[in-house]
């Protein structure tokens, strides 16, 4: 049996990487989905599909922050206020959403396909640490 | 075999944020998908996506608190079993 003290701490490892790769996977990902909405209907549509990657990255770090404060302070009123803020992050989004329905609602498909990158990422983060575990199982 | 049950958990918490973090922009998407189609087929532009924009919203945003209820009580649960 192994010496605790000279196993490597791999999950937790490859947790924080996992975690600090996510948003400029992201980023990444809304980049090439921008670039596909430039080459399919102009400018404007790249931007729009760009803005809506950022706004995932930022999701996803906002919502990291908010666990990481409630998990480490465990507190009701830590709680509250990471839910709070989020919520005013969720807020940020829908206003951001509402903007681009109202004011150019041709524009809301290339928002929400750079948004949708996030979707993407995870699901493909997934799929790699589900190799990585059958590749340690065995 | 600490390794494996360590792996086990860095994992399954992994699991669990990826499913947590998947949570909100997935009822968006589907919000938004299901309003632009409903605007399409009833040309009542752009109300529909709007609705269904606070709908997909509304009911990620419930579940992501359930989901953050669970798993903070997970987390609570296995850091008093740690404890001898």
């Amino acid at each position: 049996m192994m010496d605790p003290a000279t196993v490597p701490n791999l999950p937790d490892a490859y947790e924080t990487k996992v975690l600090k790769r996510i948003p400029l996977e992201i980023l990444a990902c809304a980049v090439l989905i921008s670039l596909a909405a430039l080459a399919w209907s102009g400018l404007w549509a790249g931007l729009f599909a760009l803005w809506g990657g950022v706004v995932a990255a930022a999701g996803f770090l906002g919502l990291e922050r908010s666990l990481k404060h409630i998990l480490d302070r465990g507190k009701k009123d830590a709680l509250r206020r990471g839910l709070l803020f989020y919520v005013l992050r969720i807020l940020l989004i829908l206003l951001a959403f509402s903007l681009i329905i109202l004011f150019y609602p041709r524009r809301v498909v290339a928002f929400a396909a750079g948004f949708s990158a996030i979707l993407a990422v995870v699901l493909f983060e997934a799929a790699r640490a589900l190799i990585l575990l059958r590749q340690w199982k065995r | 075999m600490i390794l494996k049950a360590k792996d086990r958990s860095g994992f399954r918490r992994l699991a669990d944020l990826s499913s947590l973090v998947l949570m909100l922009p997935s009822s968006i998407a589907v919000g938004l998908f299901f309003g632009y189609l409903l605007d399409k087929l009833l040309g009542t532009r752009p109300w529909m996506l709007f609705v269904f924009l606070l709908l997909g919203t509304a009911s990620g945003f419930y579940s992501l608190l359930r989901g953050l209820q669970r798993y903070t009580k997970d987390e609570t649960d296995d850091g008093s079993s740690d404890r001898p």
